[in-house]
């Protein structure tokens, strides 16, 4: 067992250098990750990008709670916008809590499919869009609503189906199967 | 006698499906309980090509009781028979299931009716129907008392049974005195000077117009539509995995896996409990439609992308499992260029 938790943080360090740059995902809090994936650019998954932030703690339970943690270690591709827990405290008083809640878990998956867009966009190809289409651009989100790109300044602007926005924040962490971008803001699509 | 058999037909796929499913056994009512069990035969003629199944727990407990499962209690296919609703709604729901697919098909459309399409498409999506008369749970009952598995409500006891309304119905106020949106949801659906939000343990929220009483959305909870831990709906007896998730994913003794809403769910066999999530996906690309709204962005996984690039001639973009080929000029999705899984 310790062989095997050794042998993982070898390989998390050795993601962490492939992903160069990506400083943030660094800061494991313990979670040793599990089978990594043998192709894409690092061997970390979406789900352990996740548990291997302290940003997306509270992200990482509701992940674990709404029962995606297989959607975001499987084979298929995913780009998730990560509320960050500066996010969550936005939410109104008790929402973080009541949306984690058992008898939530139907609200819980629909706020979380909100945040997720099928395939790998990565922050060059969200800035590309955007540019070619004059500004903005619009992904349509697993939740089945779509999402709007803008920016402002230099910052990436998410705007949700009900008008709620979000900043991109921080550096994107790249996954065998996907890609994480931070978000200041939960986007509960309404 | 043609209809006799039809009943007893449906009747013995009804009861036995699940059960051959639990078992890892045949569907359909087969009464094959010996031989070896397996996730290809179950599948409705979705082609070969898959792996042989896997019989983690052995075989050993195949024969007898897929064998008394294909052949229903007399008591049960008689309450079956009695109850022509029942049987009305099982029909009907396979009938949805198979008018969901056809929508599936390449459609042409152009313009704004293909916006307006799609939109209809989407909202659909994120408010699933489930209100098409008796709710009815996929078989599972049988684990109810057997009182209760008889209504086929999902074993909700005398009472506890509630009406359920349509988008666009008006809603009856009076049904839901008593009742408050649960805690856990107040903030996110608090009422406004246009909408009210009514709950009644239905396991849905309503959203309906201050003015007219109309309902305007139907937002499902636990107990209503797809959840985690909540019982597969009925109509999701046989698999019914897109091709491209096959190979990962399929059914043995341990899992059995269904598509529906958009996502692949992981069931429990013994309970028809929902677990887990195990690929969500966004259904909007088809061959031969154009590229949808939403694909702004080149969105190909890594080890893809040496080979398809954005260029004058052709864009590439990727949803639920496939690569598409994009025409870069008129925007027409022309082929699925790479299955991932």
């Amino acid at each position: 067992m310790k062989k095997s938790l050794f042998t993982a943080a070898l390989l998390l360090a050795a993601c962490q250098q492939e992903e160069g740059g990506n400083a943030s995902a660094s800061d494991s809090n313990g979670a040793a990750p599990r089978t990594g994936a043998e192709s894409g650019p690092t061997k970390t998954n979406l789900l352990q990008a996740l548990g291997a932030s302290q940003e997306h703690k509270t992200l990482a339970k509701a992940v674990e709670t709404a029962g995606l943690t297989r959607t975001l270690s499987g084979a298929q591709p995913y780009t998730l916008f990560a509320p960050t827990e500066a996010a969550f405290g936005k939410l109104p008083a008790g929402a973080a809590n009541g949306l984690l809640a058992p008898e939530a878990k139907g609200q819980l998956v629909a706020v979380l499919t909100g945040h997720i867009v099928p395939g790998m966009v990565t922050a060059a190809d969200l800035g590309r869009a955007i540019e070619r289409g004059k500004g903005k651009a619009q992904l349509a989100t697993v939740g089945g609503s779509d999402l709007r790109f803008s920016k402002d300044g230099d910052a990436i602007v998410v705007t949700d189906a009900a008008g709620g926005q979000a900043r991109v924040t921080g550096t994107e962490r790249l996954a065998s199967n996907g890609v994480v971008h931070s978000v200041d803001g939960v986007l509960t699509g309404k | 006698m043609r209809n006799l058999v039809l009943l007893v037909g449906t009747a013995a796929l009804a009861i036995a499906m699940p059960a051959g499913a639990e078992k890892g056994g045949q569907g359909g009512g087969h009464g094959q309980g010996g031989g070896k069990p397996g996730k290809v035969e179950r599948g409705s003629g979705h082609g070969g090509g898959g792996k042989p199944a896997k019989m983690e727990r052995g075989g050993g407990h195949g024969g007898g009781q897929a064998a008394r499962a294909a052949r229903p209690h007399k008591a049960e296919r008689q309450a079956f028979r009695a109850e022509r609703p029942e049987r009305r709604a099982f029909r009907e729901n396979r009938r949805a299931i198979r008018d969901e697919r056809r929508h599936d098909q390449v459609v042409h459309r152009s313009g704004d009716d293909r916006r307006d399409f799609r939109r209809v498409g989407r909202d659909d999506r994120r408010m699933p129907d489930f209100h098409s008369g008796a709710r009815r749970f996929g078989g599972y009952d049988r684990f109810c008392p057997p009182g209760l598995a008889k209504k086929g409500n999902g074993c909700l006891p005398p009472g506890q049974a509630k009406k359920l309304f349509a988008r666009g119905q008006r809603i009856e106020r009076d049904r839901f005195e008593g009742y408050r949106v649960p805690a856990a949801y107040q903030s996110f659906y608090r009422d406004t000077p246009d909408h009210y939000y009514s709950y009644d343990d239905s396991g849905y929220i309503y959203r309906s117009d201050r003015g007219s009483d109309l309902i305007s959305a139907i937002i499902p909870l636990l107990g209503g539509g797809f959840g985690i831990g909540q019982q597969l709906p009925a109509g999701y007896d046989a698999y019914n995995l897109p091709t491209q998730y096959r190979d990962d994913y399929y059914d043995t003794d341990e899992s059995l896996y269904r598509y529906g809403d958009n996502a692949i769910y992981e069931v429990d066999p013994q309970s028809g409990t929902i677990e887990g999530i195990v690929a969500l996906l966004a259904g909007d690309l088809n061959v031969g439609q154009a590229l949808p709204d939403g694909y702004d962005a080149y969105n190909l996984p890594m080890d893809y992308r040496d080979e398809y690039q954005d260029g004058d001639d052709y864009n590439y973009r990727y949803a639920d499992g496939n690569i598409y080929q994009v025409d870069a000029k008129t925007q027409m999705i022309q082929a699925i260029v790479e299955m991932l899984a």
